[in-house]
């Protein structure tokens, strides 16, 4: 079950040229987002590095990120990927269950010890370990077990980068990110709910490819991908800049594509490829399809103050807040006011007719 | 708070509720405790409508004098520049707007970027050429506080941010953007407690004036008041 | 024959006439970048590729960019892996590769200064295999008698 074999004799027993291994890895080299000068570089690599194993495992999610990845046919670049790379583990894509599928996870972690990787897709409850269990152990377990000789562990979507939708505000489950547990391992999250297949196959290319994890942002993601903002890229950008904007869904302006920063767009703050790299093999991303970006690749998008309030505003109940200063700054006022009426009598009080013969007596 | 995120939710959600509070509650004392002080009723007979009189005070001390540009040209062209572009950079930047729209319900056109970030450019420099010449004028130098120089800093602050984060100057944006609407909540908290109440006091104090001495004007004479 | 005498049909399209030039900076960004390839690759031979996916071009742009450029003399169809479009463009040294998948969907798309794509030239490895692969063909010829004998029946 673990075959050696490079992707060059992978690909030429599928019947594909030279020619074919050099498109390949040029194609390779531009969804890496590598300069092309490097797709030499990746074809030399590409022929030497071995198949590395993954273990794919299933935590608090939806299994929406293994969908994403799995929506590309065959035979897309995504898919020579999984060919090259042996999932030994997958829960939702294995045909094995019960003890042969644990068996064959078991299998792949003795066999690559200290060379797998671990994928982790979903968030992790800490409140209660009985809140997701696989095979009767906890999620907490099956982490820390797999993890422990794992080369790097990959959190796939927004939950295993950053705890997503279970985290969400109260978190009834105490739902954490991989890296909330796991401290001694390279961790890199490819956030997003879902991420883009082309994101998540990038990153397993560049790792079998270079044999390293890319360089990652200060939220663990790989900045090949989440460098720039989705507003930075944006090609609605033009009309943000002439201050042109969409008020609601159907009006001139949404017509006409301008920006959608009023609609609750959250473009500005969102690190993702989206504009770039778009859906669905290129067709389309969620701006060019008319609605805002709902920030899905940052932490805590869901608690982020609501999809269709600008970004500027306040996240907080402001009349309530007003309401409250109003009352207390007129009754502060007030006695305020009435503290000073109550001094100045006083003083009037105080107040004794002097005239120049008592100042010259003083003096 | 482990992330830029969080930290732009705090600032957005609990910090904002803070500065507000401070800030309404904080200019209602302040309003009503000057009102409540109280003036001597003017007795003599109003020569024509205090409200006009009023009214005409706020607005035409807005114009300089004649005569005092050539005698401070610096703190003049730099005063109005000053303001304008503040005003500019507030109140026309469509995003500012959007705040303004949903806190009070009222909205206008905003200005296309490239002039409102110029006019945050012009503000700043000349935040910056007051401050130096603060520095340089002996008199001035003297009978500057240590509030002035907070007040300075407090205005200049949510300009800068606030160039930053729309010029994405530095990484994570969102951390940027909570800095500025920091910046802008530092401004509101001590805005009631200092001479950012000029604000508000400036209108107060011209149209008393106004009234003050439209009573004392002659009979359907305008005066120069 | 006198060489005026030999019809020429120049084809090349004022770009003024058909396209508004878009005043962005990302077509005039790439466009200086195929200037510059050019001038190296007059001066040392030496190639330029630009990836076209890592450049913020929308799609509207890219087709403005591949209007301006035109097509040239040469167009080459490659199928490996799905089908690529290789041409060049009216701009002599100026390559336009479009990788598709086997879907039809477009991977990847370049823009190169050279003079001729690497990906056209056989490949070494692939030569060697036609080697022997011309040998097995040669192997699989059957001998004339048997040919002769074993097909007919007499």
């Amino acid at each position: 079950m673990f075959t050696q074999d490079s992707l060059g004799k992978i690909l030429k027993s599928h019947g594909v040229s030279r020619r074919g291994f050099i498109k390949f890895c040029s194609t390779l080299t531009s969804m890496l987002a590598l300069h092309p000068a490097m797709a030499a570089k990746v074809a030399e690599s590409l022929e030497k590095v071995q198949r590395p194993s993954v273990i794919w495992l299933h935590f608090q999610e939806c299994t929406g990120c293994s969908e994403s990845l799995t929506r590309s046919h065959a035979p897309t670049i995504e898919s020579l990927i999984f060919d090259y790379i042996s999932l030994d583990y997958h829960e939702t894509l294995l045909a094995a269950a019960g003890d042969a599928a644990e068996k064959a996870m078991h299998e792949a972690m003795q066999a690559h010890k200290g060379k797998y990787l671990l994928v982790v897709e979903g968030s992790i409850p800490l409140a209660n370990p009985g809140f997701s269990t696989v095979g009767g152990q906890s999620n907490l377990d099956v982490l820390q077990n797999v993890a422990k000789d794992a080369a790097a562990v990959i959190a796939v979507g927004s939950c295993a980068s950053f705890g997503g939708l279970p985290n969400a505000d109260p978190n009834p489950t105490g739902a954490v990110s991989v890296s909330d547990i796991i401290k001694d391992k390279p961790i890199i999250n490819i956030s997003g709910c879902p991420p883009i297949p082309v994101v998540i196959t990038g990153v397993l290319a560049h790792f079998l490819t270079f044999g390293v994890l890319p360089e990652l942002d200060n939220l663990g993601r790989p900045k090949t991908f989440y460098a720039n903002t989705i507003h930075d890229r944006c090609y609605r950008r033009p009309f943000y800049d002439k201050g042109l904007f969409a008020e609601t869904f159907d009006d001139e302006g949404a017509k006409k594509g301008w920006c959608l920063y009023r609609l609750g767009c959250k473009g500005p703050t969102t690190y993702n490829a989206c504009a770039t790299v778009k859906w669905n093999d290129q067709t389309s991303w969620p701006v060019e399809a008319g609605h805002g970006c709902l920030g899905c690749s940052e932490p805590r998008f869901w608690d982020g103050g609501g999809f269709y309030k600008a970004l500027s505003l306040p996240d907080s109940d402001v009349r309530k807040m007003a309401g409250y200063a109003v009352a207390t700054g007129l009754a502060a006022g007030a006695i305020a006011g009435i503290a000073n009426k109550i001094k100045k009598q006083d003083m009037l009080k105080q107040h004794e007719v002097v005239s120049v013969d008592d100042w010259d007596d003083k003096s | 708070m482990n992330n830029s995120m969080d930290f732009l939710l705090w600032v957005k959600g609990p910090a904002f509720e803070i500065a507000l509070f401070i800030f309404v509650a904080g200019i209602l004392i302040r309003v009503i405790e000057i009102l409540l002080l109280g003036r001597k009723a003017d007795l003599s007979e109003a020569r024509s409508s205090d409200v006009r009189a009023g009214i005409r005070t706020v607005l035409n001390r807005s114009i300089p004098e004649s005569g005092i540009l050539k005698k401070a040209p610096f703190v003049i062209i730099v005063g109005y520049l000053w303001h304008i572009c503040w005003f500019i950079s507030f109140f026309l930047f469509v995003p500012h707007i959007e705040v303004i729209n949903y806190l009070l319900g009222i909205s206008w056109p905003g200005l296309p970027n490239q002039f409102v970030d110029t006019a945050a450019v012009i503000a700043m420099i000349s935040l910056l050429a007051m401050l130096i010449y603060r520095f340089n004028h002996p008199v001035l130098r003297f009978i500057s506080t240590r509030e002035d120089y907070l007040v300075w800093l407090v205005t200049f602050l949510p300009l800068l941010s606030g160039y930053f984060a729309f010029h994405h100057t530095f990484e994570p944006y969102a951390m940027l953007l909570g800095l500025h609407i920091l910046s802008v909540e530092l401004f509101l908290v001590i805005f009631p407690f200092t001479k950012l109440m000029h604000v508000i006091t400036v209108l107060m104090a011209r149209w008393y004036n106004g009234v003050s001495l439209g009573r004392k004007e002659p009979e359907n004479q305008e005066v120069q008041s | 024959m006198n060489i005026d005498t030999i019809p020429v049909n120049v084809e090349f399209r004022n770009n003024n006439e058909n396209i508004v030039f878009d005043k962005g900076l990302n077509i005039h960004s790439v466009l200086m970048e195929i200037q510059h390839g050019l001038e190296i690759l007059c001066k040392n031979s030496n190639k330029t590729m630009i990836d076209l996916g890592a450049i913020p071009l929308a799609s509207f742009e890219r087709n403005q960019l591949f209007e301006m450029l035109g097509q040239g003399e040469v167009q080459i169809h490659l199928s490996s892996l799905g089908e690529s479009e290789i041409y060049e463009t009216l701009f002599s040294g100026v390559w336009v590769i479009k990788h598709r998948d086997e879907q039809g969907d477009i991977n990847a798309m370049f823009i190169e200064v050279c003079n001729i794509p690497e990906i056209i030239l056989s490949q070494q490895e692939d030569v060697s295999a036609a080697v022997t692969g011309v040998q097995e063909l040669i192997d699989s010829l059957q001998p004339l008698a048997k040919l002769e004998f074993g097909n007919h029946q007499f």
